[in-house]
């Protein structure tokens, strides 16, 4: 039916198709009601064009890609050699061309098994590792803190914090979220790991509506300005805050380490 | 290990920025406007063209020259959708398809002229509305009516997209169509536009 609208019966099936149509009624009904679809749609849909802004911030993505393509390279080549449970990474599906990178485990990580829950240190610590296990790639690819930081910005609508770090250097960022506050995500990378930064505004975490922090970490970071947390010797945590940006970044490396890049 | 992130002799890459910007980034258009059917939202789609986009330059050695590129990019766009986007696959809700019908049986001895058929079953439906019919169409049948009754492909191109026999696509665009028009039938009745008994 739908083949005799679109003008795409094969050529044997013409003359049946319309020798049955005048003589069936009910054929002959359908077929007009599927043709007056197929009108309705056509005439009143119209096609929209690809907005010059989005042409031009591809243009921008792609050009970042080749000009700084090394990022990229350093990011992925670091997934390899960090160790994970799994030896396999799809990398997001480019369908056929499916890409499967072998990771070699070199040295261990210890799986954070954190509830999933709202806690935001939890979630900071799941997210480190599904960044390890590359299912959490950047949005956007470049070592530019100001070009990650103007997509962030383009995406929420308020300002985050990107910072720059001692021994570690920005590989990408994304955002997620949309009503209820956002949050956003940084990876960095150094001479042997990755490190992970967490965002989120301090008055979406204070009404609990996306994150929520313990009263008593909140309240840390609010005399001191810092909480750090040493999940085992080599994992810790860093919370701090910027104006009113709770910054959160973890990396395979011990507290003093880590307190000396993002300090 | 082959690395696909190879940094290539600058004037290789300067070659392969030219080659994507001439055979892909043209079909821009019909990507923007199939994400923005299927997501319903400019910046989701926007988001989705991108990623296509760099994924689609990132593996533009995985491209057959040759081949169809827009089917190419389509399946990669596919995928990002189907990883971002995708829900519980959605069932067609059960339609009546027999009141449209029966509207249509009781209407068609009145007149013989079509464009006064089509105008007294969906008259006055605004684009609005056929947008919204389309957005509720689960996925399969919503894909290929974008691409046939929208983007105006063929059935061989349809099916070189979503990776499907051509009877297949027969059959989904029968079917999505009658969803639609049952569900269009139901958004003139609720305007008004309708008014018969």
């Amino acid at each position: 039916m739908s083949a005799a609208i679109d003008g795409e019966l094969e050529p044997g099936e013409e003359p049946q198709f319309s020798l049955h149509i005048k003589e069936c009624r009910s054929c002959r009904h359908e077929y007009e009601l599927e043709r007056m679809t197929k009108n309705l749609i056509h005439n009143n849909v119209s096609r929209i064009k690809v907005p010059g802004a989005v042409v031009d911030s591809i243009r921008r993505q792609l050009e970042y890609d080749q000009k700084a393509p090394l990022p990229a390279e350093g990011f992925f080549s670091r997934l390899r050699q960090h160790p994970t449970r799994i030896g396999m990474l799809a990398l997001a599906g480019a369908g056929a061309a499916l890409l499967l990178l072998v990771i070699t485990p070199s040295k261990s990580h210890r799986v954070h098994t954190q509830p999933r829950d709202s806690d935001i240190i939890h979630q900071a610590y799941n997210n480190f590792d599904d960044v390890l296990d590359g299912k959490i790639v950047p949005q956007i690819s470049t070592d530019d803190p100001a070009s990650v930081k103007a997509f962030l910005t383009s995406k929420c609508g308020c300002t985050f914090h990107v910072p720059q770090l001692k021994e570690f250097k920005l590989v990408g960022g994304l955002h997620s979220g949309r009503e209820k506050g956002h949050t956003v995500q940084l990876i960095y990378e150094g001479n042997h790991d990755l490190l992970y930064v967490y965002e989120a505004k301090l008055h979406d975490v204070a009404k609990g509506d996306i994150l929520h922090l313990s009263p008593g970490i909140l309240a840390e970071l609010k005399e001191t300005g810092w909480y750090v947390d040493s999940h085992d010797p080599n994992c810790s945590l860093a919370i701090w805050l910027v104006d009113s940006t709770i910054c959160c970044a973890i990396a395979d490396i011990n507290k003093e380490q880590l307190l000396a890049s993002v300090k | 290990m082959k690395s696909l992130f190879n940094d290539p002799a600058a004037a290789a890459t300067s070659a392969k920025h030219q080659e994507f910007e001439r055979e892909a980034v043209p079909h821009m258009d019909i990507l923007y406007n199939y994400a923005l059917r299927m997501t319903a939202d400019p910046d989701d789609a926007k988001d989705l063209v991108q990623e296509t986009y760099l994924k689609a330059y990132r593996f533009w050695d995985k491209y057959e020259k040759g081949t169809n590129i827009r089917a190419w990019l389509f399946r990669i766009m596919k995928n990002s959708y189907i990883n971002r986007y995708r829900k519980e696959t959605k069932e067609p809700e059960t339609v009546d398809y027999n009141e449209i019908q029966n509207f249509y049986n009781t209407i068609r001895f009145e007149s013989a002229d079509p464009n006064d058929l089509q105008e007294k079953i969906f008259g006055g439906l605004l684009e609005d509305d056929v947008a919204r019919a389309i957005e509720s169409l689960p996925e399969d049948f919503r894909t290929v009516v974008i691409l046939c009754d929208i983007e105006g492909l063929s059935y061989e191109e349809i099916a070189e997209f979503v990776d499907c026999p051509i009877g297949t696509v027969r059959s989904r665009l029968h079917r999505g169509r009658k969803i639609l028009r049952t569900k269009l039938f139901e958004y003139a009745k609720k305007r008004g536009y309708v008014t018969h008994d």
